[in-house]
């Protein structure tokens, strides 16, 4: 199985948000933790699923847990990031309601061994909606979210870089997602090149993950 | 296994631009929107810092004293000229109270100035003294200060002031010479009252006298004459037929010299002090002077009456008897004149208005308010005080108008009642 270079340069742009994050480990507090432990934990399964592909094991399972995973800690983030109660409320609630939503996929419609077409979209169509809302938010005030930084540049701010990542990542990857059960029947190399939108995401994604760590500021 | 259909790459090519595109597009709009706010901001800041420039050299440069100082009156801020005044740094002024710069005696009001300012009710004047050196020096400011509120709260008090010590040693000099000035005025006033009452008495003194000396040629040197110009007629009959011709034109002469002397003393007494006055009222009397003026002078006079004046005092009558006189006598001696107009009539005011005019010389009023070497000006200056005196002395107001080459108009206007 011959993989294109892109994905081996997505794997490796995870280095990018973790390296930074590490080496600006002393302002890493609170949310940037969040941020940093979903880029780990993104990176970790992208390297388990890899490695199971080569191995010719199924390693959809994995991704499935993975999507309950990045559910929970962006929905945790961008609570924490919300400024206004009823919708942190809100965020929060919608995470058991997740949960067991992909559970029941899991054991019926969905399955362990098949594409996350409902519950992946269903993610991305929810954090499309919560980061366009966050971005709007941070237009119109000079805070963005609470726990922001005060008086910076927007460009400067960590919210900015994360919530630009995120929309970027969903918004571009929701028709894939819709579309992946036809996608997992194509052949291997159709397959790897429709996926190669999904790993320019990904790259574009961690870029911005970096970029969020580097404006990090003293505490 | 399916390859990938043009439906489905068209499907994902529009699904992903559209929701890539809107993804994109709220991120730009931000930047966008990120980037004209800080221009925005920048903009502000600048003008900010322009006008906190400018209020910083106003500030600094005002030759007023602004303060600013906590509740509890420890300076926070003054400008340069507080720092001036106080030979001090501003620096080392900031963080000082301001019960630091009084007298121990001044602390209560301080007090009561610090609570009543921070109750917040307006502002606050006063004046305080301010020691220098220790207390060698004391300056006087005059101040006026406001709480500054934030929020309902008062955080600070800011205040304008001023030193006026120069003023209010200015105004105590002010104050002692205006005393001085009130005093010398009343000295002089009283010393002018003690003169109007001194020439009204000479006035009186001299009519008195041209009176009685009137009354004694009348009487007594009227009468001689009389008897001598009878006993000579007397003579001159007795002589007729019994002396020569010489002896007889001597006694007509006699005769007719002593009638010349009674003309004269008549003349005289009609000078001094006319009878007629009395016994046939003022315009008849000026009416016969001013014959006789026009007879000896041959200047005509034109009088005209248009107003009763028979009603005044024996002291307004014979006032502008003399008045009339010396005008008519300055237009002799000095005027020149070829004709001349006395007016007598009403005023608005109810008095009476005499106007004597003449077309003569005229002169300068500015040059005989003073002695000069000239005897003619001093003739003339003499004259016009003495008209001054009387017309002053019953009540009266005169103008005299007259332009050098425009002959000389005098204006007199006597008010009912009110003599001196």
């Amino acid at each position: 199985m011959k993989l294109p270079l892109i994905a081996y340069i997505d794997i490796l742009s995870n280095a990018f948000p973790l390296g930074v994050g590490v080496s600006r480990w002393k302002r890493v507090k609170s949310e940037a933790i969040i941020v940093f432990v979903f880029v780990g934990v993104g990176a970790v399964t992208e390297l388990i699923t890899l490695f199971m592909a080569f191995r010719n094991l199924n390693n959809l399972w994995v991704l499935h847990i993975y999507h309950l995973i990045e559910y929970v800690l962006l929905a945790l983030l961008f609570s924490r990031w919300q400024s206004v109660p009823w919708l942190r409320f809100l965020i929060k609630l919608s995470i058991p309601f997740y949960a067991l939503f992909w559970l029941i996929s899991k054991w019926t419609f969905e399955g362990w061994t098949g594409p996350a077409t409902y519950t992946h979209t269903l993610s991305a169509a929810i954090f499309t909606i919560l980061t366009t809302v966050a971005l709007i938010q941070l237009i119109r005030s000079d805070h963005g979210g609470k726990g922001s930084e005060h008086h910076v540049p927007v460009y400067q701010s960590m919210h900015f870089w994360v919530f630009a990542g995120v929309l970027l990542y969903f918004t571009g990857n929701v028709t894939l997602f819709l579309l992946i059960d036809t996608v997992t029947q194509f052949q291997f190399l159709n397959a790897v090149t429709v996926w190669t939108l999904h790993w320019v995401l990904s790259i574009v994604v961690n870029v911005c993950f970096m970029v969020s760590f580097l404006c990090l500021r003293r505490q | 296994m399916p390859a990938p259909t043009v439906n489905f790459w068209w499907t994902l090519l529009i699904g992903t631009a559209a929701f890539l595109s809107l993804g994109i597009g709220l991120v730009t709009v931000l930047l966008v929107h990120e980037r004209t706010k800080r221009k925005l901001e920048s903009e502000k800041t600048t003008i900010l810092r322009e006008s906190e420039r400018r209020y910083g050299d106003l500030f600094n440069n005002v030759t007023d004293l602004i303060y600013i100082h906590a509740i509890d009156g420890t300076i926070l801020t003054v400008n340069e000229s507080i720092a001036k005044l106080l030979c001090l740094d501003g620096q080392t002024l900031t963080g000082k109270s301001i019960q630091d710069f009084l007298h121990p005696r001044f602390r209560k009001q301080v007090e009561t100035y610090l609570s009543r300012i921070s109750t917040g009710t307006g502002h606050f004047e006063g004046r305080l003294p301010i020691y220098l050196n220790g207390g060698s020096k004391i300056i006087v400011i005059e101040f006026r200060s406001s709480p500054v509120v934030e929020s309902g709260k008062i955080v600070a008090v800011r205040g304008i002031g001023r030193e006026i010590t120069e003023r209010l040693s200015y105004e105590r000099s002010m104050r002692q010479s205006n005393i001085k000035l009130e005093k010398a005025l009343s000295a002089s006033r009283t010393m002018e009252r003690s003169l109007s009452e001194l020439s009204k008495q000479m006035i009186q003194f001299q009519e008195d006298d041209h009176k009685r000396i009137s009354r004694e040629l009348h009487d007594e040197i009227g009468q001689i004459l009389t008897t001598i110009t009878f006993n000579m007629e007397i003579l001159k009959r007795d002589l007729e037929g019994k002396a020569s011709d010489g002896i007889l034109r001597r006694v007509d002469e006699s005769q007719s010299l002593a009638q010349d002397v009674i003309e004269s003393v008549h003349q005289v007494i009609g000078e001094l002090r006319p009878v007629s006055i009395d016994e046939l009222g003022i315009l008849p009397t000026l009416r016969k002077y001013i014959h006789e003026f026009t007879e000896r002078t041959r200047i005509p006079v034109f009088f005209t009456e248009e107003a009763v004046i028979e009603h005044l005092s024996a002291n307004q009558k014979i006032s502008v008897y003399r008045i009339v006189q010396e005008a008519l006598t300055n237009i002799i001696k000095h005027a020149h004149a070829s004709a001349v107009r006395i007016t007598i009539g009403r005023c608005h005011a109810g008095g009476l208005a005499i106007q004597i005019s003449d077309d003569g010389y005229g002169f300068d009023p500015q040059k005989i308010t003073v002695v000069s070497p000239d005897a003619a000006n001093n003739s003339l200056r003499l004259g016009l005080l003495g008209m001054r005196e009387r017309v002053k002395l019953i009540g009266g107001e005169i103008a005299i108008d007259s332009t050098p080459g425009a002959g000389t108009e005098i204006n007199l206007t006597i008010f009912n009642r009110r003599e001196e």
